[in-house]
């Protein structure tokens, strides 16, 4: 609420002293107030892929007394992110990535992705999110390396957590800077 | 359109829009040609956009990456909310002998419109040092001759800030400091406590403050989005003040998409007699005359288009009997110094949406103490105390309920100190121009061929050091000493090229900015500077400006041209 209010207070500053503003920069101060509701589908994941994707931030910020990740759409976030912001190698990186998610998904818990149910991705999470102090360091380490200089047996691993440290991360970006999130209007 | 003018101004970032402005106001009718698009104030596209409007929540998208690859190097202008400020480097390559970042805007108001806003005096400190250890040329000026022009700029722009008595870092004309938050203020405490000569202070931020009117601006609202451009006017640019002042004398035509390619040269007269232009647009070429010139295309664009005034007389360049024009290449080097945490302070209020930081003087080298140091000059330090956002989690694997929860409220204080070093001026450190690789109006383009050496590399030891020290003693945890790679004009600080000097043998500008052998042509912008200083350099380029063109009126009202 407070951001709104400082918003509306800038505008009407502005359109109060009679500052000479263009049309154009009027125009996009009233813009600044509309919402976009357009209905968005994936560009880069697979429709098969966002159901992984869903199932995944809805155990890193899960719906509780505050809304969660699913309310807000990340996983189209998450894609849209995927799919125009990051570079090409990253982007081959998170395509393997995602194989290699559902390979061992369906070893862990004997089902695809698209038929896992809140326990199976709790379980997927925790098999790879649940480490030691010690091994959480390794693994930043070996992504801020890079795969080209990786022995081949560690990639399938790098690939993995390529996949799901970006959608943890980009998954924070798209919640904890949303509208919603940002001012404050949480409550379920 | 007129072809005769009184006055050219070529430029119209922080030095052109101050020439544009004092000769307009003393009656000049003055041609103001900047290269890029027209920006009125006002035209801030992003300016009252939040985050959650923008598609990629501010992230440059890879498309915009790939256009931006040069100014993608500084890490935060070519995010959503800025990278209309700054250029397309596809359109506009350079070359590069060693690293150089150049970055820059080619609009209205040039990079005036984000420019960091910290407005600090040199002192004699700085005028004397070249002098006083045989380095490069003297200044031929000292504080003195300079000192009333920074009031006249600091009245006019608005600088908020304290006053501290220190010779090396002068008092100036300030409004209300913005406040500095808790942490900081027991920092400050900490350091007049440990030591004698070092000061915490808030910095002196071109930002408005306080009950003097200022034309068509108002005060700071603390938004802390001054790069977007600000409606209000609160921070000054070129686009907010300069210009209309210069608009309302009625004395000014601008002309956007001009991009100079030579300072005309009469060897007869002895005089530059107008200027050559390209419309970016359309590729027509136009002459236009006049009796003054201030070239103020910023460093290396200015130099360019001096190095491209090619005559009989001054075959290699404009005024370039000394051999020095594109030499002394300097910038500021930074990035290195320290944070930490801590766990107090939890309790007390905090918004971060203060537009400035506090700033700790140099107290390396100063005038009467012990040699301190195994370089010579100094830096100073720069830097915030903040509470960390949810970001403060990116590296680990956490998740779930108590994860979401503890990031929805702000994380602990953290402290951050930057340095800001002084670069000696090297002449091997230098620009050419390459008449083999041309851009996209047939003229030649720049390269680079500048690093950091000995002296600027041996400081950052020190100013890591002494950042993890200050933190230290003032009783942070978790202090933890920073490095990064320094290129030149990652600070975005260029300067040097067409050095200030007593002596035309060795310098390209006189006391007073004009061109040692063609005095009709001043250069004010950050190629005339004889030696860095570690200030940030805007406050004294407009101090320049205003003072090179109170110089000029009184030569043209002589009829001396």
């Amino acid at each position: 609420m407070v951001i709104m209010d400082r918003r509306t207070a800038v505008k009407n500053i502005v359109l109060s002293l009679g500052l000479v503003v263009s049309g154009s920069t009027i125009l996009s101060l009233f813009n600044a107030c509309t919402t976009d509701k357009t209905v968005v589908l994936p560009e880069f994941f697979k429709k098969s892929d966002m159901l992984g994707i869903e199932g995944l931030v809805d155990i890193i910020l899960p719906k509780t007394s505050s809304i969660g990740a699913n309310d807000l759409n990340i996983s189209l976030f998450i894609d849209k992110m995927c799919c125009h912001v990051l570079s090409k190698k990253q982007q081959d990186e998170i395509r393997m990535g995602i194989e290699k998610f559902s390979k061992q998904f369906e070893k862990i818990t004997n089902k695809l992705p698209s038929n896992g149910n809140r326990e199976d991705y709790q379980q997927m999470i925790a098999t790879y999110f649940d480490v030691s102090e010690k091994r959480e360091k390794a693994v930043f380490q070996m992504l801020e390396n890079g795969s080209d200089e990786l022995a081949e047996n560690v990639k399938p691993d790098y690939y993995l957590y390529t996949f799901l440290t970006a959608v943890r991360e980009l998954g924070m970006l798209g919640y904890f800077t949303s509208q919603v999130v940002m001012e404050g209007d949480i409550e379920v | 359109m007129n072809k005769e003018y009184d006055a050219i101004v070529i430029g119209t970032g922080i030095s052109g829009g101050w020439a544009a402005k004092e000769l307009c106001e003393h009656g000049l009718k003055t041609l103001v040609l900047e290269r890029g698009r027209l920006v009125s104030h006002g035209d801030y596209p992003t300016a009252t956009k939040d985050i959650w409007e923008f598609d990629y929540r501010g992230k440059p998208s890879a498309e915009s990456n790939s256009k931006q690859k040069t100014q993608s190097r500084t890490g935060f202008v070519t995010q959503e909310t800025t990278a209309h400020w700054f250029v397309n480097d596809i359109e506009h390559p350079y070359n590069e002998t060693k690293r150089f970042d150049w970055i820059r805007g080619y609009h209205i108001g040039g990079r005036s419109l984000t420019w960091g806003r910290q407005a600090l005096r040199m002192s004699d400190l700085d005028f004397e040092a070249n002098k006083l250890e045989g380095i490069a040329v003297d200044w031929p000026i000292r504080y003195k001759d300079i000192e009333p022009w920074y009031t006249k700029v600091e009245k006019f722009i608005g600088v908020c800030g304290e006053n501290l008595g220190l010779p090396h870092l002068p008092d100036g004309h300030f409004s209300p400091a913005m406040p500095l938050n808790e942490v900081e203020k027991d920092f400050r405490y900490q350091i007049s406590k440990h030591y004698k000569d070092r000061y915490l202070t808030m910095g002196r931020f071109a930002n408005l403050t306080g009950n003097t009117h200022h034309i068509g601006r108002s005060n700071c609202v603390y938004r802390n989005r001054c790069m977007r451009g600000c409606p209000l006017g609160a921070y000054f640019s070129s686009n907010s003040s300069t210009l209309p002042a210069a608009e309302r004398t009625g004395n000014m035509t601008i002309r956007p998409y001009s991009i100079v390619s030579e300072i005309l040269y009469d060897d007869i007269g002895k005089r530059a007699t107008g200027v050559n232009v390209i419309d970016a647009e359309t590729g027509e070429t136009l002459e236009f005359s006049a009796k003054v010139i201030f070239c103020c295309a910023s460093t290396v664009g200015t130099t360019s288009i001096l190095l491209q005034s090619k005559s009989d007389r001054f075959p290699n360049g404009l005024g370039n009997d000394s051999g020095e024009l594109g030499h002394n290449l300097m910038d500021h080097h930074f990035r290195v110094g320290a944070s930490g945490s801590t766990a107090k302070f939890k309790n007390v209020p905090y918004s971060n949406n203060r537009p400035a930081s506090f700033h700790i003087p140099r107290f390396r080298n100063l005038n009467g103490s012990e040699p301190q140091s195994n370089f010579l000059r100094g830096y100073s330090f720069q830097g915030s105390a903040s509470r960390t956002d949810w970001r403060r989690a990116i590296k680990e694997l956490s998740y779930g309920k108590d994860f979401k929860d503890d990031l929805l409220k702000p994380g602990p204080w953290r402290i951050g100190l930057t340095g800001f070093g002084e670069c000696l001026p090297y002449h091997d450190n230098k620009m050419t121009l390459d008449y083999d690789k041309k851009d996209q109006w047939g003229l030649p383009t720049v390269t680079f061929n500048a690093e950091f050496k000995e002296n600027e590399l041996e400081m950052r030891k020190d100013m890591k050091e002494e950042a993890i020290r200050m933190l230290r003693l003032a009783g942070f945890e978790d202090v933890k000493g920073f490095d990064t790679a320094a290129y030149l004009g990652h600070a975005i600080h260029e300067m040097g090229t067409a050095r200030m000097g007593h002596d035309p043998k060795t310098s390209v500008l006189n006391k007073f900015n004009q061109i040692h052998a063609v005095p009709n042509v001043y250069i004010t912008d950050g190629a005339c500077m004889t030696s860095s200083g570690n200030q940030n350099p805007s406050l004294t380029y407009m101090a320049l400006t205003a003072r090179a063109v109170n110089h000029a009126v009184k030569q043209f009202k002589e009829n001396l041209w």
